[in-house]
């Protein structure tokens, strides 16, 4: 029992019980009458084992006979008898829905001066709204779209912020807006519209 | 300590071989239990596969004035036809499983269509239950429109076409807690009168000529056991509020903010209604080679307009982003993100094709896992009746939408109470109740 070594010597059981133990768990049959149920049931439980692992087995292969096919390359073959598999797969070429309007916004803003500033603004709060309006976002005005939005736009907050300096702007005479302001808000709507996929 | 490695190696493998040594203890328990997953998912697959379905096609009336409400009682009644297996030979010898619906939108290049997807044996207690609440509409058995669709993803390529995008949609919180409900929308003044639908019908008519946007919601009877998690919820819920002690150091008045009462009447009130499991699935399928806008315009869209029904305090739809066609190399695992991209589009047309639920057990994923796409992200979620009635019903009257839909053109009424369909005996015997007694 000593050649065990650490794994038995911490255990203070009764001499008996550890022994038992000790058989049982090297593979052999112990004493007693726990002992000749441990052995029918060792048979049992091989018997279960088996049935177990074979019916694991048959499983699997039924299962995999029919697993779908999900091929996503032609093969050789394949590509032989038809040139359109050519080329990567569900390529398609993502164009921004409001690509040109945004360049020729940004053209407008490459030259602007201070006195501009509004005006382009107001115009790329536009660029933004047709933007939404193309997704399909449903709302009755700009306000309800961006509320649509709610939970899908990580870049939300800024665009919140650009939102709200241009219905400043719209909205209270003498407020005054400087190239710096048109540049963040610039980024701002071009950071929200990048991530709704509109650019 | 590296001198001593053999010496504790062989310790370690002594006290793994006690382990083996002990296999009586645990291997036939484990073995079963994996025995049995293994074996119900294949016979589960035997049973789908053998099941037979019919296609319905709805056909809406122009001027229908029932709302949601019907579509809520609707399916309530058909919770009622729920199967499970009953016996040990239903479930482990026939394979059976609760069988499920679709409710399905089509729009081929800007033409929508209504369908509804129902089992076989049950098409005449279905069709029975919607005429008895919209006996104005029309379901005609119809060939399913998938059949004229590519069917692998190969086909579709082959077919000219891409597959832009597809999603499997999913709920931001707990099942329990409702979407705002459709009670928010209608109201007896015709001007107020909105129906939300006409969002999501005017997100598909605007699908372009040539692309095809193809939606279903996937429905299958629930049992009880989401309505224990909401009660479960609740009490967390109501544990949380302050309550104010009096000046004796009793407990006073709960003091709960209205928000919080809104949202405890509202998940109490929607545990109350008959749950199902659903699945929420749509793709977008363009002309391939094209320069292509429709990508952002599926993810976007169609969730905007189904989350006029969200609102922050209560629950909202959000993209499942692990089954989504949208991959990012920025994003674990970072290789290959074309090719699982092409691999997630792929799965997602499958799934779509064959109207696939996700089962009890997680298995059946295993099987259909690619290598570079494990399966184990799918998941359903649980709706009310009046959460699906809310977001799928026939438009009514105030949905203003002009050709879009191929509608009922005359009205359809049931007939009436005297005529004699089921009982002709004698073609005299039927004349006479119609002709004045003589006098």
């Amino acid at each position: 029992m000593n050649d065990q070594g650490g794994l038995f010597d911490i255990l203070s059981l009764p001499e008996r019980m550890v022994t038992w133990v000790v058989t049982a768990a090297r593979g052999e049959i112990p004493f007693g009458f726990l002992g000749s149920v441990l052995a029918v049931w060792k048979i049992l439980a091989a018997f279960i084992s088996v049935i177990s692992m074979a019916i694991i087995i048959a499983s699997l292969i039924l299962t995999w006979r029919h697993r779908p096919q999900l091929k996503i390359r032609p093969s050789k073959k394949e590509l032989a008898k038809d040139k359109s598999l050519a080329g990567e797969g569900s390529k398609v070429v993502r164009q921004g829905i409001v690509r040109p309007e945004w360049d020729a916004l940004m053209k407008k803003c490459a030259h602007a001066n201070e006195h501009q500033v509004v005006a382009l603004i107001l115009e790329a709060d536009n660029v933004a709204d047709e933007a939404l309006k193309r997704l399909g976002i449903p709302g009755e005005d700009m306000g309800a779209r961006m509320k649509a939005l709610a939970g899908q736009l990580d870049s939300l907050d800024e665009f919140w912020s650009a939102h709200k300096t241009r219905n400043m702007i719209a909205h209270t005479p003498g407020f005054h807006v400087t190239l710096q302001d048109l540049e963040r808000v610039l980024h701002q709507y071009h950071k929200a519209l990048k991530e709704l996929g509109a650019l | 300590m590296l001198s001593r490695f053999p010496e504790l190696f062989a310790r370690y493998i002594d006290a793994v071989g006690v382990v083996f040594g002990v296999w009586w203890l645990w291997a036939p328990f484990l073995l079963w239990k994996a025995a049995k997953i293994s074996w119900l998912t294949y016979i589960r697959e035997y049973y789908k596969n053998n099941l037979k379905w019919t296609m319905l096609e709805l056909i809406v009336p122009r001027d229908l004035e029932m709302g949601p409400r019907a579509m809520e009682l609707f399916l309530t009644n058909v919770h009622a036809l729920r199967n499970a297996p009953g016996s040990w030979k239903e479930k482990y010898v026939d394979g059976e499983t609760t069988k499920w619906y679709a409710l399905e939108l089509a729009s081929f290049g800007g033409d929508v269509h209504f369908y509804l997807r129902v089992p076989a044996d049950q098409r005449q207690s279905i069709a029975a239950n919607f005429y008895a609440q919209y006996p104005a509409a029309q379901l005609l058995e119809v060939p399913d429109y998938i059949e004229s669709q590519p069917v692998s993803f190969l086909d579709v390529q082959r077919a000219g076409k891409a597959v832009s995008f597809g999603t499997e949609l999913t709920l931001s919180k707990d099942d329990a807690i409702p979407l705002r409900s459709y009670e928010d929308f209608v109201s007896d003044k015709d001007f107020e009168n909105l129906d939300p639908v006409s969002a999501i019908l005017e997100v598909f008519r605007g699908v372009e000529a040539g692309d095809t946007m193809m939606f279903q919601i996937l429905m299958r009877p629930a049992d009880g056991e989401w309505q224990k998690e909401g009660e479960k919820l609740v009490q967390e819920l109501k544990k949380k509020t302050i309550s104010a002690m009096n000046d004796d150091g009793t407990e006073g008045r709960t003091v709960r903010t209205p928000g919080e009462t809104g949202m405890i009447e509202a998940i109490e009130d929607n545990i109350g209604k008959p749950g199902f499991e659903v699945v929420i699935r749509y793709v977008l399928f363009e002309t391939k080679g094209q320069k292509s806008v429709g990508g952002a315009y599926a993810q976007r869209s169609v969730i905007g307009a189904l989350n006029q029904y969200a609102s922050s305090l209560l629950n909202a739809f959000k993209h499942n982003t692990k089954v989504w066609t949208r991959v990012n190399w920025v994003y674990w695992p970072h290789i290959f993100p074309k090719r699982r991209a092409d691999a997630r589009k792929a799965r997602i047309w499958k799934y779509y094709r064959d109207r696939a639920m996700p089962d009890e057990g997680n298995l059946g994923n295993l099987i259909q896992s690619s290598f570079l796409n494990w399966d184990f992200s799918r998941k359903t979620f649980i709706l009310s009746a009046e959460e699906l009635a809310t977001i799928y019903h026939p438009p009514s009257i105030a949905v203003l939408t002009g050709p879009i839909l191929r509608r009922a053109e005359s009205k359809t009424h049931g007939a009436p109470a005297g005529l004699p369909i089921f009982s002709a005996d004698d073609e005299q015997d039927i004349l006479a109740r119609f002709q004045k007694p003589k006098s």
